[in-house]
Formats: C-alpha cells, sequence, structure tokens
C-alpha cells in the first residue's frame, strides 16, 4: 500500500463512490415523481416546485462546503455529508404527509454538494498533468447517479419509493464510515496544510471575484447546469410533447410511461456522465499536443490548450441545443433521442474540459474555487428548464437558452481568456493587496 | 496591472509528462465508461423503436 499510484486510485475510488451515492440520492426523488403525485394528488405546479427544490440549496450550500474541505480535509466534510444525507433519506422513507416528504428530500438533495468535496480531494492528490482525467474519472462515475438512479429505481422498487428511500439512506451511511476510517486530505500533509491555510473569507470572497473564475462558473452553468437542468426536466419534456408517440408504441399505463420517459431521460444524463473522463482524456491531450486553434483565446500561456477545449466544447454544445430543438419540432422521436445523446456527449466535453483547468488555475484554492465554479452554475439548472416550460412551443426552449445565454456565456469567456503573455488570473475587483491577501493567486509556488 | 505581468498559476503543466503508472488504467476506463453510455443510447433507441411489447418496456 507504499505505492503512491495504489494510494491515489484508492482515494479516487473513494470519492468517486461517495459521489455516485450522493447523486443518486440527490435525484432519486425525480426518478419516483409518478408514484409521488399518485399518491398525494399533487398539481404540475406542485410536482414542478418538488423537482426543481433539488437545486434551491446547492449555490450557497457548495460554496460552503469548498471552503469546508479545505479547512478540513475531503474525508471529514464527505463523511458527514454522507452521514446527514443518509439520515434524512431514511427518516423521508417514514414520512407522514407530503410536508414531511418535502422537507427531508430538500436536505436530502444537499447531497449535490458532494461534488466540490470530491474535486477538491482529487485536487489534492493529483498533479497538473494528470488532473484532466483524474478528475474526469472522478465526476464522470460520480454524475452516472442520477442517470443509474432514472434508469434502475423505477425497475427495482416499482412505485414503493419509500423502501428505496431507506435503502439508500443506509448505503449512505455505511460509505461515510468507509470514507472517514480510509480518507486521506491529501498526497503530503503540506500540501492539506496550504489549503487549509487559505480557507478564509478574504479568499474566498478574492476568488469569486476574479473574472476568469467568473467566465468558468458561467461555462459550468452551460454545460454542468445544462446538464442538471435536463435531469429535471427530461421526463416531463418527453411526455409532454411526444404522448401520442408513446401511446401509439402502447406505453399507456403510468408506470410504463415513467419508464420509458426515465430510460429516455437517462440518455442525456448517461452520455454527459460517462464521456466526461474522455473529455478530461482529451483535456490531457490538448496540454501534451499544445493545441490552440481558437486565434482569439490565450495562446501563450502554458495552461491554453486546456482553455482551447474548454471552448471547443462551449461551440458543440451550443450547436447541439439547436439540433435537439429541430429534432424535437420534427416530432420524429428517434431523432430525439439521437440528438439528446449526442447532446448530452457534448455536455461531457464542457463538464470534463471545466475541471481540467479550474483545480489547476486555483491551485492555492481548490476548494473555494470548485465550490463558487460548481455551486453558482447551478442556478442554471433552476433557471434553464423554467425557460423550457414558459415559450409557447416546448421544443424551441433549447435553442432559446443558447441563443440568449450561452453565446454571450461564450463572449464573456473570450474576454477573460483573451491573447496574452500569461492567463490573467489575478484580474478582477479589486487587486490582491486590497483584498488584504499575502500573495497573488498567479504566485507560481502556490499549492505546490 | 503589475499582477498580470507575473508568471501564471498554472506554472507549467507539461513538466513531467508522461504521468505515473494509474493513468493507462485510467484510459482504460474511459473505454469501458464510453461502452456503458452506448449501449445505454441503444437500448433507449431500441425502446422507441419496438415499442412496449420490447424488452424492459415495462409490461
Amino acid at each position: 500500500m507504499n505505492n503512491p499510484n495504489v494510494k491515489k486510485i484508492g482515494q479516487m475510488v473513494l470519492a468517486s463512490s461517495g459521489f455516485l451515492m450522493c447523486f443518486a440520492m440527490w435525484f432519486a426523488t425525480a426518478a419516483f415523481s409518478v408514484a409521488i403525485m399518485k399518491e398525494y394528488g399533487l398539481e404540475k405546479a406542485q410536482l414542478a416546485v418538488l423537482a426543481s427544490s433539488a437545486m434551491w440549496l446547492q449555490p450557497f450550500f457548495r460554496q460552503f462546503a469548498g471552503v469546508l474541505a479545505d479547512r478540513f480535509g475531503a474525508p471529514r466534510t464527505a463523511a458527514l455529508t454522507l452521514a446527514y444525507t443518509g439520515v434524512f433519506s431514511i427518516l423521508s422513507g417514514f414520512s407522514h404527509n407530503y410536508t414531511e416528504l418535502f422537507i427531508t428530500r430538500l436536505v436530502v438533495a444537499t447531497a449535490g454538494i458532494f461534488f466540490v468535496i470530491g474535486i477538491q480531494h482529487m485536487a489534492q492528490w493529483f498533479e497538473k498533468q494528470e488532473i484532466g482525467l483524474a478528475q474526469g474519472i472522478y465526476a464522470g462515475t460520480g454524475n452516472v447517479g442520477a442517470g443509474l438512479g432514472a434508469l434502475l429505481l423505477p425497475r427495482l422498487y416499482g412505485l414503493d419509493y419509500r423502501t428505496a428511500f431507506i435503502h439508500m439512506g443506509i448505503l449512505a451511511l455505511a460509505l461515510s464510515a468507509i470514507y472517514w476510517r480510509m480518507g486521506v486530505a491529501a498526497i503530503t500533509p503540506e500540501r492539506a496544510r496550504k489549503a487549509r491555510e487559505s480557507a478564509t473569507l478574504k479568499d474566498t470572497i478574492y476568488v469569486i471575484s476574479r473574472f476568469t473564475a467568473i467566465a468558468l462558473m458561467l461555462q459550468y452553468a452551460m454545460s454542468f447546469g445544462l446538464e442538471i437542468g435536463m435531469n429535471a426536466w427530461l421526463p416531463s419534456y418527453y411526455r409532454l410533447a411526444f404522448q401520442p408517440q408513446f401511446e401509439a408504441l402502447g406505453y399507456k399505463s403510468l408506470e410504463a410511461l415513467a419508464i420509458v420517459a426515465g430510460t429516455l431521460a437517462s440518455v442525456q444524463s448517461f452520455n454527459a456522465s460517462l464521456w466526461r473522463p474522455f473529455s478530461g482524456f482529451i483535456s490531457d491531450l490538448f496540454l501534451r499536443k499544445h493545441w490552440t486553434p481558437w486565434p482569439f483565446l490565450n495562446r501563450s500561456d502554458p495552461l491554453a490548450p486546456r482553455l482551447h477545449w474548454v471552448f471547443t466544447s462551449m461551440v458543440a454544445a451550443t450547436l447541439m441545443m439547436f439540433v435537439f430543438t429541430l429534432a424535437g419540432l420534427s416530432g420524429n422521436l428517434t431523432f430525439s433521442v439521437g440528438a439528446l445523446a449526442l447532446l448530452g456527449f457534448t455536455t461531457a466535453f464542457g463538464t470534463g474540459s471545466n475541471f481540467g483547468v479550474t483545480p489547476v488555475l486555483f491551485r492555492k484554492n481548490p476548494g473555494i474555487a470548485t465550490g463558487f465554479i460548481g455551486g453558482v452554475s447551478t442556478i442554471g439548472g433552476i433557471l434553464y428548464p423554467l425557460i423550457y416550460g414558459k415559450v409557447a412551443n416546448i421544443h424551441t426552449g433549447y435553442a432559446l437558452v443558447a441563443a440568449t445565454l450561452f453565446i454571450p456565456f461564450m463572449l464573456i469567456f473570450i474576454t477573460a481568456f483573451r491573447p496574452g503573455k500569461r492567463i490573467e488570473v489575478d484580474a478582477g475587483v479589486g487587486s490582491w493587496k486590497i483584498h488584504g491577501l499575502q500573495a497573488p493567486l498567479m504566485e507560481p509556488a502556490q499549492g505546490e | 496591472m503589475e499582477n498580470l505581468k507575473q508568471p501564471s498559476a498554472a506554472g507549467s503543466p507539461t513538466k513531467g509528462w508522461p504521468t505515473g503508472g494509474w493513468y493507462r488504467y485510467g484510459v482504460m476506463f474511459i473505454a469501458l465508461e464510453a461502452v456503458i453510455a452506448v449501449l445505454q443510447t441503444v437500448y433507449a433507441l431500441y425502446m422507441v423503436l419496438s415499442g412496449s411489447g420490447g424488452f424492459g418496456g415495462g409490461h
């Protein structure tokens, strides 16, 4: 066990397992939305509130989790998160009325903050030349928990969501104990100490006011924000937009509709999650080959090739949003599912490419940066479904989001990472001296 | 502005390439995950092409 590679893989397996569990718990309510709607006689609007509530606490709690991970180490923070969400998942299985169910599931949905903890954990163990693949494997494996939940839970438990919630809670508690026992905060005590010392309010305010952090956050909002928004929205979209096609295919009962809608929705989740490590690998490849195809982005910073892959992913995802709208307008279910798979694929480009950059650019404060970028970006997951649901033609929301939000996000990204000798990571509102810090983020030896 | 002229936080990312021995297993893992994603997509397409009478159609 003294082999550093074995230790690294061990910590990666631990973080990925914890994240998989947390992601499955996060979206388990959506997997049983049909059963819950039936039991409590919920209206469509109440169901929408229940679905969106999974995202409500993410923006704030993720930022908080990032600071805690830097300060107390990822293993302790992870074990605590698994423990309290596990307890509340069990409690939700014993709820007596809809209010109790709603409140307990709201707490369980905070399991999504685990993402930040695991990213911080991986950043403390892997080096900058291998971090793309490492973060990709961790986050990609974890993210698939949502798809697994949508695919398997209705098949394993039918409409019995209570038993499912209790079983998931028990599993989470077991993982919490394992994480506490086997987790190690960083590859060296020195690296853990540096993260601990930099987890202050001053550092937090400084990091979240950097233009590069804001640009990366917006890029993550159009990849991960899109992914989680789709997780919550797609089952409803397919039921509302393709009801006649489903009926013609023989999917008529509530249970059959839940299964087919869940399976189609999980196409996006599976592709967006499972291709994420591939995107991390491509990010590493861009770096190794020094690929910098976009003339309007920085080309001379050592990290520049990874940024070019990030931007490529933004272009691909934006194009696929238009294609997905076209597929919907065509009324062809097969075309729609094919386009959705490709949209998930390009979403994975975005999520995987971002975390080839963020933990390296903000090496000194990986938890704070990840908390901000991974946290605030989840607002996209709340906002996009609202837009999809508001437009007159249910298929056109994707193109509208791409045109009005994604294209401006791309322009902000180009501005933040404009050509120059180095990436201006310290550019933002107020200098590091004004913020009362000891050194800028650009300091070469930070976090090493 | 003087901060902006300093070296990047990224340092020299290519130094020390290639990466540790774990990396090749990571690449194999990508292939495994990609296969799962493709299989799941093919299964979803099968569900919409075969209808509720097909395997796993919910009946």
